[in-house]
């Protein structure tokens, strides 16, 4: 099972729009997939309409019974395990835990032989909980608007993940909402076209048509593959692929 | 009225029958008044399945088949009974061996199953498929109902077509199960539509009129111990004959490697039971086949050696320094184009007429009813005492010349080689005649022979391939001469070779003495030595 985590530290970045479309195109290539929305905010569940509880909350998930809160979603081989409200709390429960930056690599363990993908919506700070999703993920997607500030931030993770991970993941940084009328966007993607940085050479551009995903609660390639974004999506997710480590 | 319990709807997928003539319009409106229902577009689905000759994947459990809808094709791997997914892949082209598949979990898992057998198609159904979505409040799936009409299968060996009839899928989505039983139930019991749990594949197979295992190797014989020995040999060597000409298709086209072996084993049987039970046939019986079955056991010698070869290199290699191994790359290259050569001057022997007449003729003795006057004083005994004696015998056999080995502090491969053989023989009375006895009693003999028998191989597989080393080093040097650095990594690989076969003498001795224990012993000779002491069931 490969683990894919996408986080980035500022929100509205089209985050939660990247882990549910790559979620989808994993899934309809016929891999057996799993979304985990680790997002109090519950915006990947909201978009595949599944209700944002787990039953018995933050404490019984890590407690290890995470098989039982997982739902199929409208789409074959894709299940997604939902949101609570008490992952607000799930630093907490983490510090009180042994071993916190094990846990969640211990919690995916009983999944990794039912699933080939497994997508990770991350919220948005650093913390307990990031450090543990930093272990055990083996690649990082970061979405960056093509701003001057949005890299500072990028640098930020990239400092942390130095300082603090103890088997840093893969970091896969990639531009989103790029809006291609704005002078300052243009340069950006012109300064690092040939893959700086470790950019990923996809950028996904800002669209209306991501925007109305809320509307039609559905991923964009399943209702509307032909689309700008779609296909940026898709071919996202190919360069994902082949950047990923190879099972032995 | 019964107690609608949740266990009345057994898990997974469920299917339903739609009678021939009847209403599907009807049916659909029926479902539409009580449920929430998407339809997704009718798109032409074809599904193809594979499995082993043997049936390797059924016998566990499992259905792998490729689908196509519309452009895109997946690998599935299915459970048979409840059809849940095991596997699911992206698919550009069938897999023939499991070691085509990408690397990662699901090739392990049909490595395991199928080790080096080749996926063969087993059937394929084309049908117009529609997915009808059960909704919920928010609109979300919670069950999925598949509608498939028009399908057809068809049997890829003979192209034979059968229609099927239309039938309801119902499939689970993890998490609403309350869902899916809902409309299972009122299928069944509102619709009154005959339930039933076959996986697609059967009832594809039904129509064409096949089972699924009826390729399945099959060696044992009913036997009854009261038998005229003569009637009873007969026959076990009919099922071996069919053994053969059951391989010889997959042979010839070389499908996989265990087409052959399996061929050779049939025929090794078939000498060992022509030369062990010798007195049970006439003389001239046994002078007009037994040359021909040699010979045929020695045409398919030199191309399951090399079959062994390539099975085994990847091991080999894994003993020697990268760059040794690196250097290995042309003899690598050189095996199979040998296997090819091999396999072409075996496949001559079978196209042969002395072949075509050994098969022939073979048949017609085997088939033609024993005399009433048995033929021969050993013929008319029954079948229990004439096996009894036999493996008495060969075992005794096994222990002298096992001890001889013991004796010497450097058995020399000659003798091994020997000991090796009468194991063999040993070996296929055993399985032949297991059934005569208690199999309780027979199979931990069975076992300590085989444990023998595995060392002993091995012992004889280095001494083999290192002899082949030369004869391929000096084929290579004809042909196309390879760097020195090849030559000079067989040599290591020789080596290697040399040191393993030394480990393995001293491995078979201790083996023999193991095998020689005095429980073993004295179970051979409760069931064996005093053979009108020993009864079945006794």
């Amino acid at each position: 099972m490969s683990v894919v985590a996408v986080y980035s530290l500022k929100g509205g970045v089209g985050k939660t729009s990247t882990v549910v479309n790559l979620a989808y195109l994993a899934a309809r290539d016929g891999y057996r997939t799993l979304l985990w929305d680790l997002d109090p905010q519950g915006a990947a569940s909201f978009y595949y309409r599944i209700k944002p509880r787990v039953k018995g909350g933050a404490r019984r998930l890590l407690k290890g019974r995470v098989d039982q809160a997982i739902r199929g979603t409208d789409f074959d081989n894709l299940h997604l395990l939902p949101a609570d409200f008490s992952y607000r709390t799930l630093d907490q429960a983490l510090d009180a835990a042994r071993k916190p930056t094990r846990r969640v690599r211990k919690l995916l363990k009983p999944l990794t032989k039912a699933y080939d993908y497994l997508f990770l919506d991350c919220p948005d700070s650093l913390s307990t909980l990031l450090d543990s999703v930093f272990f055990a993920a083996d690649v990082l997607l970061l979405p960056v608007v093509p701003t001057t500030l949005s890299l500072r931030t990028l640098d930020q993770v990239r400092a942390y993940l130095h300082d603090r991970a103890r088997r840093p993941p893969l970091l896969l940084p990639f531009f989103c909402m790029a809006d291609r009328r704005k002078r300052l966007h243009r340069d950006v993607l012109a300064a690092y076209a040939d893959g700086k940085d470790g950019f990923l050479t996809t950028a996904i551009p800002f669209a209306s048509a991501v925007e109305r995903m809320g509307l039609r609660r559905a991923p964009l390639p399943s209702y509307d593959r032909r689309s700008r974004a779609a296909r940026a999506f898709e071919t996202l997710w190919t360069e994902v692929q082949a950047a990923l480590p190879r099972e032995a | 009225m019964p107690k609608r319990g949740p266990t009345d709807i057994p898990q997974g997928a469920c299917s339903f029958g739609v009678p021939p003539g009847a209403d599907l319009d009807a049916v659909l409106a029926a479902l539409r008044g009580r449920f929430r229902l998407r339809a997704g577009r009718a798109v032409r689905r074809t599904r193809r399945y594979f499995d082993s000759f043997d049936g390797l994947l059924y016998r566990a459990g499992d259905v792998l088949f490729e689908e196509t809808t519309g452009r895109r094709t997946l690998l599935r791997w299915e459970r048979l009974d409840d059809q849940t997914l095991r596997f699911s892949l992206p698919q550009q082209a069938a897999p023939r061996f499991a070691r085509d598949l990408p690397p990662g979990a699901c090739r392990d898992a049909l490595a395991a199953v199928l080790k080096h057998r080749a996926l063969l198609p087993v059937a394929e159904v084309r049908s117009r498929a529609r997915v009808f979505r059960l909704l919920d409040d928010e609109e979300k799936t919670t069950a999925r109902l598949h509608l498939e009409t028009d399908a057809t299968a068809t049997d890829p060996g003979s192209a034979r077509e059968a229609t099927l009839d239309a039938r309801l899928r119902v499939t689970p989505v993890r998490g609403y199960d309350e869902a899916r039983q809902a409309l299972c139930r009122f299928l069944r019991d509102d619709l009154a539509l005959p339930p039933h749990r076959r996986h697609p594949l059967l009832a594809a197979l039904a129509a064409l009129g096949r089972t699924p295992d009826e390729d399945a190797a099959r060696i044992d014989v009913d036997l009854d111990p009261a038998l005229r020995a003569d009637e009873a040999v007969r026959r076990m060597l009919l099922v071996l004959l069919e053994t053969m000409e059951r391989n010889e298709p997959g042979l010839r086209a070389n499908l996989d490697t265990e087409f052959l072996h399996d061929f050779r084993i049939a025929v090794r049987r078939t000498r060992a039971l022509l030369g062990q039970l010798k007195q049970v046939f006439p003389a001239p019986v046994r002078q007009r086949f037994r040359p021909d079955f040699a010979w045929l056991g020695r045409a398919t010698g030199p191309p399951r050696d090399l079959d062994v070869y390539l099975l085994r290199l990847d091991a080999y290699e894994q003993a020697l320094t990268p760059p040794v191994r690196a250097a290995l790359a042309p003899l690598r290259a050189y095996l199979p184009r040998r296997k090819a050569r091999e396999h072409a001057r075996l496949v001559e022997v079978l196209e042969a007429p002395r072949y075509r007449t050994l098969r022939r003729d073979w048949r017609a003795f085997l088939e033609t009813p024993s005399p009433e006057v048995p033929p021969s004083p050993e013929a008319g005994r029954p079948l229990l005492a004439v096996a009894s004696e036999r493996i008495w015998w060969v075992y005794r056999k096994v222990i002298r010349q096992g001890e001889a080995v013991r004796g010497s502090a450097q058995p020399e491969a000659e003798s091994l080689h020997r000991l090796r053989i009468t194991c063999k023989k040993l070996r296929y009375l055993l399985e032949f005649f297991q059934r005569l006895y208690r199999p309780a009693a027979v199979r931990p003999l069975i076992r300590a022979l085989k444990r023998l028998q595995d060392i002993l191989g091995d012992f004889q597989d280095f001494e083999v391939h290192q002899q082949y080393l030369l004869d391929f080093a000096c084929q290579m040097q004809a042909e196309a001469p390879p760097p020195a650095e090849t030559f000079l990594a067989m040599g290591r690989l020789a080596a290697f070779l040399e040191q393993r076969q030394e480990a393995a003498r001293k491995q078979a001795v201790r083996q023999f003495a193991r095998f020689a224990a005095p429980k073993i012993q004295q179970r051979y000779a409760e069931l064996f030595a005093d053979a009108e002491a020993v009864r079945p069931d006794a």
